[in-house]
């Protein structure tokens, strides 16, 4: 005959494995999750000095392949590769809303921009903006075409944009349109009246 | 109760209580292993768990890791040396991978090296990683300097190291992997690092033809694309994706204007170089098959002594009111003595090999559909007796800079790109749009190397371009079909010296079955074609 106080021991051990066990699968899976939380979502951004200001953005609508401009009211810093960064986060914020005019891939974001010589933008994205962009020429000139406009009309001395991915140069945006190129903003407007 | 009982009772008692720390260390090791990146919840397990059991049943290093996850990541690009490189060639494909400097020894990834050969990813369970090609299996153990592959124990040369879940093998430890995991032939010179599996391999040949102007003949057993510097009197070929092989270092020539050639292969690539007492003038045979050598004529103009050589004409510029220098950018002066009067169309089927391109549907990629439309406008403009050429004419990996140095270099009278692409119902025609102007910094730079940008070759022969956009345009709407003109920032467009432009059929991603119809394909291919002739008419007559 076992003593009742065995008995008792026994039991909360054993009680204590099997919560201990279905602690420990609990926060597998909530890791699990997290790390796809993680990989798919934009990544936390400091947060923005600066008074709200309304801005125009240039915004791709691919149903009706077309480009409009809309206001929006973002935090705008003093600094202006801070300014050029908010500009084309607000755009990006339009296409990463669901449902979207244009859909991007998840964690598509500005990393940094960097201003040279006072009239020269180098816009650092995270690697899902072009990892995760859909491919097509039509698709990659409209989100160029809206980001570089965008820029133009928040940022009016820019007149050279060029776009590295996660720090890197790369050939193309997803396949098809220019990205070794600095681009020039006069010739961008020619572009985006195509898409009037 | 009796002292024995109560010994019995704390010996139970001290088995339970380790039989349950032994399995939350055991359930921790799982969870560890699932996902390297530690949380603060793990901690508090780890310490809510026991820190002795733990350290025993777990992995030392890793228990110094989690409380170190920076660590981690620095060491991950510690060492990394971008201008390290392997070169894997393959009769299929070459592709070169980053190697690493880990322990005084070079290091590989073995996703890098495996992955392009058909590995979809590596499992790993534990200090335990198994790959899969083919239903052959591999297992890798951190630490250990064996492998089992096939179920035989394959040494390599040093320990599997694994950092942020990516497994690192010794470079050295390729060619068992290779050999062992393919079974076929592989031959690996690690001096070079360079490996060439399944008899990878592009040889040649060397012939001197003895004159007052001698000249070197270079025959390859596979076309070849090099990229061509010149030094002084040495000029030097760079073969960065062809398999070149060659069993002579160096081969003296009993010649006073040629004097040598030497062949070296370091850091992933092949290279020729040829001395000569001048300077030497390369060219490339129109089959890629040829390379001819020749001293620099110095008052007349050169003579083209190979038979083989581009049969196409380089289409002059249009007239260069403002850069009245300007020729062909990107192909040095001395090969522009050899054009003849062909004139061909160069077809773009866009994307290829792992390059699938835009995403139609489940069943259709953008690379197989832009292959068969080439393969349509092909015949359709040999019915209309225009050459044609494809850049390529299989499921290959072509980079874009390639494709428009292989147009530039064969002189092509035209380019056709061929997409397709969503969303639409209309067939768009796309002409080059330059991205930055093409006023160069110094002009003067042009005129004495008769280089161009790279970026803005096109500038010369944007007009020619619309114009035959604007030709296919109107034989597409004869036929009913929806078009739409846009100008774009589309690679290679803006590299290519000749009238270019691109047609992409466009359907959105619910109906792609317009695309695949071979009858919808054909109609389309025929009015590109007919646009194409017409244009070309239109630009002979304005020449």
């Amino acid at each position: 005959m076992i003593p009742r106080h065995f008995q008792i021991a026994i039991t909360m051990l054993l009680l204590g494995i099997l919560i201990s066990g279905i602690y420990i699968i609990r926060i597998t899976h909530k890791e699990q999750a997290k790390t796809q939380l993680a990989a798919d979502e934009r990544p936390v951004a400091p947060p923005v000095g600066g008074k709200q200001e309304r801005i125009q953005v240039l915004v791709a609508y691919d149903e009706e392949r077309a480009l409009r401009w809309r206001e929006t009211t973002v935090f705008m810093p003093e600094e202006r590769s801070l300014r050029a960064k908010e500009a084309l986060r607000a755009v990006l914020t339009q296409y990463l809303q669901n449902p979207s005019p244009h859909p991007l891939g998840k964690g598509a974001d500005i990393k940094n921009v960097y201003l040279v010589n006072n009239n020269t933008l180098v816009v650092d994205t995270t690697s899902q903006f072009a990892d995760a962009h859909p491919s097509g020429i039509l698709p990659e000139e409209m989100t160029l075409t809206s980001l570089i406009e965008t820029l133009s009309a928040n940022l009016p001395d820019v007149t050279r944009v060029k776009f590295i991915v996660d720090g890197k140069e790369r050939e193309t945006l997803a396949g098809h349109v220019d990205l070794m190129s600095f681009y020039d903003v006069s010739a961008v407007h020619e572009l985006a009246k195509e898409f009037e | 109760m009796p002292w024995s009982k109560k010994l019995a009772g704390l010996l139970t008692t001290f088995v339970l209580v380790s039989c349950a720390l032994l399995l939350c260390g055991s359930l921790l090791n799982l969870l560890e292993s699932a996902h390297p990146r530690y949380s603060k919840e793990l901690q508090f397990v780890f310490n809510f768990g026991n820190f002795a059991i733990y350290g025993n049943f777990g992995n030392p290093r890793r228990v110094t890791d989690l409380f170190n996850p920076v660590r981690l990541e620095a060491g991950l690009l510690s060492g990394a040396d971008p201008t390290r490189q392997f070169t894997i060639y393959t009769p299929q494909s070459a592709y070169s991978i980053e190697v690493l400097e880990r322990q005084g020894q070079l290091y590989i990834s073995l996703m890098d090296l495996l992955g392009p050969l058909g590995v979809t990813g590596i499992r790993p369970n534990g200090n335990n990683w198994t790959l899969q090609l083919n239903k052959v299996e591999a297992h890798f153990t951190e630490g250990k300097d064996t492998a089992r592959i096939r179920g035989s124990t394959v040494d390599l040369s040093g320990g599997v190291l694994v950092e942020s879940g990516r497994v690192l093998v010794p470079m050295n430890s390729s060619f068992a992997i290779l050999s062992s995991l393919l079974h076929k032939n592989v031959d690996f010179h690690p001096s070079g690092r360079r490996i060439f599996v399944d008899n990878a391999a592009t040889r040649f040949t060397t012939e001197l033809k003895k004159s007052d102007r001698s000249s070197l003949v270079l025959n390859f057993s596979q076309p070849v694309n090099p990229s061509i510097h010149q030094e002084g009197n040495k000029s030097r070929l760079v073969f960065k994706r062809e398999p070149l092989v060659s069993d002579l270092i160096s081969q003296p020539f009993d010649d006073k204007t040629i004097r040598s050639l030497n062949f070296s292969e370091e850091n992933g690539i092949a290279a020729l170089t040829i001395i000569g007492d001048s300077p030497l003038n390369v060219s490339l045979g129109s089959d890629g098959k040829t390379i001819l050598v020749q001293a620099v004529p110095s008052p007349a103009p050169a003579s083209a002594d190979l038979p083989k050589q581009a049969p196409v004409a380089q289409p002059s510029p249009e007239p260069p009111a403002s850069q009245p220098s300007q020729q062909s950018p990107a192909i040095p002066a001395q090969t522009q003595g050899h054009s003849t009067p062909a004139y061909f169309v160069m077809i773009d089927p866009s994307h290829g090999g792992d390059d699938r391109g835009a995403f139609l549907s489940d069943k259709v990629d953008e690379k197989e559909l832009t292959l068969a439309v080439a393969r349509k406008l092909k015949a359709e403009l040999q019915d209309r007796g225009i050459a044609v050429r494809l850049l390529r004419d299989a499921d290959i990996n072509l980079s874009l800079e390639q494709r428009a140095e292989l147009t530039n270099a064969q002189h092509a009278g035209m380019y056709v790109a061929i997409h397709a692409g969503a969303p639409g119902q209309e067939v768009r025609v796309y002409t080059p749009a330059l991205a930055s102007s093409p006023v160069v910094a110094d002009q003067s730079i042009v005129k004495a190397t008769q280089f161009l940008p790279w970026e803005t070759a096109q500038a010369a022969f944007l007009s020619r371009s619309q114009t035959v956009a604007q030709a296919v345009i109107g034989e597409l709407q004869k036929k009913d079909v929806q078009t739409v003109r846009l100008a774009t920032p589309l690679r290679p467009l803006n590299n290519i010296v000749a009238p270019a432009f691109a047609v992409e059929l466009s359907a959105d991603r619910t109906n792609t079955q317009d695309l695949l119809n071979p009858r919808i394909q054909a109609m389309v291919a025929a009015a590109v074609a007919s646009g194409i002739a017409h244009a070309r008419s239109q630009i002979e007559a304005q020449k």
